[in-house]
Formats: structure tokens, sequence, C-alpha cells
């Protein structure tokens, strides 16, 4: 569905403003206000609320590699929260690249690109409550700290190394200290082009760079006042 | 059992396990030796197989007559002097152990004339302490050492060795990686007294090329790219073979880095990635590829054969070779097919995004009048009352009590430097007993802590009181009073870190808080604030009624021993002076007369 025009933002504030007036409301009155049907359950629609939020606040980038809000530079992520303003899991940010990588490095990654000005939507969305009652909390915008984009500079720079230097096989969810690389797919069937640690290309499946729940709940827990 | 000093042949043969294998690593760190003495020619002779015999002559600087007993000790060397030459090794060896461990594991002699002695001397070490006898002898300029008979005093390495054609292969193996790795010295290999390879000294690029053929083959000279290139400090050159001439065996592999020769896995790494599809996943590149780069960015001391190296900047290293070669066997195949080949690997590729197909596009309601769309039950916070509000919040705002605990580590770390506080006990809930100008007085802790709170408000006042947003918006019902003093007062809430919007019904919708009022709850404070205000009836300005109000909602209303220290050390830097003045307003004199009565009454008993 294409974002309409009258929604697109003009500004930063203007963004900030109108997400903030979200804050409260349940996703079945967002849709409604927006005349869009809720679906059961989202088991075959991970990504409704945050198509509902883009679409909602007049985002146009959609999963293309540019910002959610490409004039604005600011990218949109919800971010599943318990009541306890507790992320319910990681954050996807960006498909990682397995081949190609000759010569990238942090400040051109994607990762950084994609993180350099985010509008968080936290939604109250624990399992328990239906999906229309969902409460959309309060939404903020970030830009990396100097530590954290430290932080995620060398988790990035790591996984990468082991990519590029054909070990992706073995990165699992332990590595980096706020950033994970996990694979990505919608079924096991989809396969994409890699390298082994001989060099040799090889299929495997597709990955992301994914936040660890620690890290965005430092981001809520410093932007937001829980309780 | 005792500790022991091991005798020094002992220890040099334990040694010998690490740089000593076989027959082929002897000839491997003699005839590096001979090149880091400078040599221009180096003749190796080997009789069966090297198990009897390995000589290797070469033309180098030699070595004089006194340092001689010290070449076959050791941890001797000539090559570092200390830990900064680590840092930056230019010459093969270094660590000191080449020759001790294979004197330690062979009957070692070693002849040498430096050019500006007259005469030639040997060497060779024997018994359990390898003492160092030295005589005279006839020698041309430059060192010869003969290893006989090698592992004769360790049977079970001997046991390792393979037949005389196999260790020989060994050895040839060993000069043709050497012969790559330097043009300019001129090789002679024998076996058995007949000479097996001669490669003489090569001055130009066409003599190079002309050496690579003799070693590896004239068909993959002629299959081969030439490479050259260098950038930023990184210099690759040398000769990779076309895709169709890939191997079964990765038994053309040679890469040098600062003449060094390699089995580095990053550096095949990035070899084998830029062939990628063009040759069988089960087949190997053919490559003479040498790399040159400041030895400050590469540490050899990884493994005491060498023959791997640590990169300081490792990826770097590998994107470079991987681009050079890819880009070699890239413009190769455009010429090829006369066509410009899709450059599908060179540049950065964009990242290709799937199309997300469980990601379901949004659809649009039916009826745009669905009103049943949503089968529970409409969450309704407009109908509910003040108390509902509050206790559904209540729930979503649990959180343990942090305020304390914060506190306690503040309290306890500025308490321990400044023990100046008096607080003796804590009389629930808010009076503390302290001793003030000698006496024992009870205080009353609520004046002070409003005190405390008010100047804490005045000074942040002017840039405004630093404001939280809620992780979720509260909504509250007041009634038309209080709602019309919010409408009114819309500066002052603003300046004090609140963002409060006001709905229809007597309801208000609170955003964002004062980052001061943390530790309680939004909802009854605010109710608490506004109803102060209310009741308040002095000649005050509005300003700093609602200032004293929210001093007074911040106060706790409850101390323990803990936090009315806090807030004592709190009052002593924000209230300075002023606090004795309270402390003398706000508390009366502890009577002990009758207390004492008492005990004197007892002890007279």
């Amino acid at each position: 569905m294409i974002t309409p025009v009258e929604n697109i933002p003009a500004s930063e504030q203007a963004l900030i403003e109108k997400a903030q007036s979200l804050a409260g409301l349940s996703l079945g009155e967002i849709a409604q206000q927006a005349n869009i049907t809720v679906p059961k359950n989202l088991n075959r629609d991970k990504g409704w609320p945050g198509l509902l939020l883009e679409y909602t606040l007049g985002a146009t980038a959609g999963s293309k590699p540019e910002p959610d809000f490409p004039e604005l530079g600011i990218e949109l992520k919800t971010i599943p929260i318990n009541r306890q303003g507790k992320p319910l899991e990681t954050t996807f940010v960006s498909v990682a690249p397995l081949t190609g990588m000759v010569g990238s490095n942090w400040q051109n990654s994607h990762v950084k690109n994609k993180l350099s000005r985010v509008l968080w939507v936290p939604i109250v969305a624990e399992r328990d409550i239906p999906i229309p009652e969902r409460i959309v909390a309060t939404p903020f915008l970030w830009s990396p700290s100097p530590e954290e984009e430290n932080l995620l500079a060398c988790d990035w720079q790591e996984l990468t190394d082991m990519i590029v230097l054909g070990e992706v096989e073995n990165i699992n969810g332990r590595h980096g200290q706020v950033m994970q690389l996990r694979p990505k797919a919608a079924n096991s069937k989809a396969k994409t082009d890699a390298f082994d640690k001989h060099g040799r290309p090889f299929k495997t499946l597709p990955r992301g760079f994914y936040l660890k729940i620690p890290f965005t709940q430092m981001l809520i827990a410093k932007h937001l006042r829980i309780g | 059992m005792s500790i022991q000093i091991l005798p020094a042949r002992l220890a040099n043969q334990i040694a010998a396990g690490e740089v000593v294998e076989r027959p082929a690593s002897v000839v491997k760190e003699l005839v590096e030796n001979s090149l880091d003495a400078g040599a221009s020619k180096i003749v190796v002779d080997i009789e069966k197989g090297g198990a009897k015999r390995i000589r290797i002559s070469d033309n180098g600087c030699g070595i004089r007559k006194e340092e001689l007993t010290l070449a076959l000790s050791r941890h001797a060397t000539s090559k570092i002097k200390d830990l900064t030459d680590l840092e930056a090794i230019a010459s093969l060896g270094f660590r000191g152990e080449a020759l001790a461990s294979i004197s330690s594991v062979a009957r070692l002699t070693m002849t040498s004339k430096p050019e500006n002695q007259e005469s030639a001397w040997q060497a060779y070490a024997q018994g359990r302490d390898m003492e160092v006898t030295i005589q005279p002898a006839a020698h041309p300029n430059g060192t010869t050492i003969e290893v006989n008979d090698l592992f004769f005093n360790t049977p079970a390495r001997r046991k390792f060795l393979r037949t005389e054609k196999t260790e020989f292969s060994h050895i040839d193996e060993v000069i043709r990686r050497i012969a790559l790795a330097r043009f300019d010295v001129s090789f002679v290999l024998t076996h058995n007294g007949k000479m097996i390879r001669s490669y003489r000294a090569a001055a130009n690029m066409d003599q190079n090329a002309k050496r690579v053929g003799q070693v590896c083959g004239q068909k993959f000279i002629e299959n081969a790219l030439t490479i050259d290139c260098q950038h930023e400090g990184l210099h690759l050159w040398g000769w990779i073979a076309k895709p169709e001439f890939y191997r079964a065996q990765n038994d053309l592999c040679y890469s040098y880095v600062n003449g060094r020769m390699m089995r580095d896995k990053l550096i095949n790494h990035g070899i084998r990635q830029a062939y990628a599809e063009l040759i069988p996943s089960d087949g190997y590149p053919a490559f003479v590829l040498y790399l040159e780069l400041d030895h400050k960015e590469v540490d050899v001391n990884v493994h005491p054969a060498k023959h791997e190296v640590r990169f300081h900047q490792g990826r770097y290293v590998h994107d470079f070779i991987y681009s050079v070669c890819h880009q070699a066997l890239q413009s190769d195949l455009a010429q090829m097919q006369q066509s410009i080949a899709e450059d599908s690997y060179g540049t950065v590729t964009e990242v290709q995004y799937q199309n997300q197909e469980y990601i379901k596009p949004l659809q649009r309601v039916a009826e745009p009048s669905s009103s049943h769309a949503f089968s529970s039950p409409k969450r309704d916070n407009q109908s509910s009352g003040l108390a509902a509000a509050a206790a559904s919040y209540q729930s979503l705002m649990s959180t343990p009590k942090p305020s304390v605990e914060a506190l306690k580590g503040n309290a306890q770390s500025s308490l321990a430097e400044k023990p100046t506080s008096k607080i003796l006990y804590v009389v629930e809930p808010h009076f503390a007993v302290i001793v003030l100008d000698g006496a024992l007085k009870l205080v009353d802790l609520l004046p002070i802590a409003e005190h405390v709170n008010t100047q804490l408000i005045e000074q942040r006042w002017q840039q405004g009181l630093v404001s939280q947003p809620l992780l979720l918006p509260i909504v509250v019902g007041l009634d038309e009073a209080k709602v019309t003093w919010l409408n009114q007062h819309v500066d002052l809430i603003e300046q004090a870190g609140m963002t409060i919007q006001i709905r229809t019904g007597n309801k208000v919708q609170v955003r964002q808080f004062p980052a001061l009022l943390r530790e309680k709850d939004v909802a009854s404070c605010l109710v608490q604030v506004l109803e102060l205000i209310e009741s308040n009836t002095s000649e005050e300005s509005q300003l700093s009624v609602f200032k004293h109000s929210l001093a007074k909602v911040m106060s706790e209303q409850q101390y323990s021993l803990e936090s009315a220290n806090y807030l004592w050390h709190q009052a002593q830097n924000v209230l300075l002076e002023q606090l004795n003045d309270l402390c003398h307003l706000n508390s009366s004199e502890i009577d002990l007369t009758s207390a004492l009565a008492q005990l004197k009454k007892a002890q007279l008993q």
C-alpha cells in the first residue's frame, strides 16, 4: 500500500509530534483511523505493526536501502516490549551482505547508515494482549552516542571480518556485545551466496544484523520513564 | 622427584622437536641462514634423502672465529638485538634456535671464513653439555655446514623418516619455494652426487619469469597473468594462473610475505575468493605471489617454522589481495570474451534486498464503517474515573522501588568521606534524633526535605526542569477547577517539564513528567500538586505556590536511617547555614531527666 502524500512529515519536529500523538493509542485505534484491517494473528504478518506505523507516520522507503523517511534521514523502528519496558525480541537492523564486502568499513556500512537517526516506537505487545489492544508507547528520536556508536562499530568490525574471512558459518548469537548476526529468512530454503573458509563460494542462509535486547532495553530506559 | 635444570643437549633436543621435523626442515633453516648472511650462491648437497648427509655451502658473510662457539649455542643470534627489532623483523630467522637444535640431534660441523679473516675455522659441538671444539680448516669465503646422521641420537624421530625419495622430494620442494623467494640468488641442489636443480641468478623480470617456469613448469608461466599493484604501503606482484589452469592439488600455491614463504590462511582465502566460481569447488588455483609491506605491519613471531603470520590489519590485506587478483582475472576474462563482462564481484555490489513476502502489504478495511473489526471489548480509559485509571496504570508502572536502593550507594559513598551526619536514630515516619548544640533533639525531617527540594527546583527552574517522556502516556481524570488551572498555567507546567494535553470530559493526558519526580506515581502526584495549589490561600504568586507544591510532593514521607542520612547530607550541601535554623525551628529537645532519674534510682537499690 502506498503511503499517501499528506502523511509524509515535512520536518523532524512534525514527525516526532505526529509520532508522540500516537502514544497511548492501541494498534486497533490506529488501524481504524487509517482504515486498515487488523490481522487475526501475526504468524503470517510478522511485520504488520511496523507497516501500520510506517503508513500512519508517512514512511516511504519500505525495506529499500534508504531510510524510511528519506527526506529526513530517519529510520523507523518499532520494538515490541513488555509492560516493564523490556524489549521482547532482538531488533533487526539490516541484511548482512555476505559477498562484495571488499573495502567496506563501518563508516560506509549499512548498519551505521540505518542507525544514524532512528525513531523508536515501542509497542507494549506481550503475547497475551490481543493485537488490536496492543498499545503504542512513547516514541523517541535517537542517534548513537559516541560510546554507543563505538560498541556498534566494534561488533560490526568483528562480525564483518569473520564474514569476509569465510567464518560466517561459525558466527552464532553469542558473538558481539550489543549486535549479533543471525540467519534471516522466511524459511530455511532461501539461500544466498557466501565464501567459505578456503575462499570458495558456497550457499548459506541469508544473515541479518540484530540489536541485542540489553542494548535496546538500555536505550528505552535512558529515554523514557518506566514506571 | 627433584627439580633440575635440563642439560643443554636435552633442552636443545626438545627445541629441535619444534624446528627439526625432517631433513627438509634442516635444509630450510640452513638455507635461510645463508640468505640472511647475504649469500648470492648456495649449493645444497644431499645424500640418502638427507638422513646421511646435508651439506650447505654459501658465499655469505661468514662467521668469525671468536663467534663460532656462540653460533652453536641456543638463543644466540646476530639477527635481532632487542625487543624493538622483534617488532619489525626483516631477516628470515631470528629465534637463535636452529643451529643449536640441529646440532643436538645430528653430527654438525660448521666451517666458515669471513672475507677479512685470513684462514677458515671449523667448529663442532659434542657431549652432554654441547661443548664446542674449534680447529683450523680450509674454506673459501663463506660458510659450509655439514649435517651428518640426522636423528642418530633420537631413534624415535628417526622412525618417522620416510623413504629416501620422499624425504628428498620434501627437500626439493623447500629449495623450489626458496628459489622463488630469491631470484637474485643462484641455487644448486644435488642428490647422491647427481645435479637435480640448478637455478641461475635472475636479474630482470624476463629471467624471473624463466625461473618461475623452471620451478612451476613452463605450462604455468604460459597460462599465467602478471600482477603488479601498489596501494597505500602494500605491494602485491607475481603471477596467477588463468582459471582454466586450475589444479587438482594445492601444489602450485606459492605465496611470500616480505620474502618469507607462507602457507597463510588469510592470503589463500583472498586468492581463492578472487577465483570464486571460475574454478570448480574442489579445484585449487595456481599462483606465485609476493606481498610486500612494512615489517611493522606484520608479526612473524607466531609459529616456530614461520609458515603463518599475523597482519595488524588482516582484513585490509585480505581485501587488497582479493581485489588485485580479482581485477586481473576479470580483465583477462573480458579480453577473452571480447566483451565487457559484468563485474559481479569487483566493486561493492548492491546488497540484495529480498522481497519480504512474509510481510504482507497492509489491507484496506472492506467496509469503511466496520466498527465490529474489533471482536474484543474496546479499551476505554475515558469512561473510567481517576481511581480506575490510576490503578490500571499502577500495574503498568509497577517496578521495584529503586529509590532507596539508588540512594544507598550515593549515601554511603558520600558519607564515607563526610562523616558529619548527626542523625542517631529515626523515629517513624519522619522524625530523627540528632545532637544539636550539645543537646539531644527530635527533629521533623519533612520541612527540611521540603526546603531542600524547593532549593533543587529553584536551581533548575531557569533552564526548565529536566523532563522525561513516559513509556506510556497516562490519562488522568480531574475536576473542572484543576483542568481550568492547568489551562491557565500552560507556561508553568511546561517549565516544570510536564507535557499535559487536555482532553474532553475533564481528562488530561500526561506524556512527560519532571525527572525529579521519577520515584512518584505520575497520576497521584499530579492530583496532589493541583490539590495543594487549590488549598493554598496565601498571597504568594502562582509560580511560587506551584514550586512549593512540587517540592512538597517530591518529599519523602517515610524515612529510614539511610534515607534520612542521605537527606541530611543533601541539606548540608544545599541549605548550608540555613539548616541549623531550620533544625531549631522544627525540633524539640528530648528530655532525659526522668530516664536519668530512673537509672539513678536503680543504682541506689
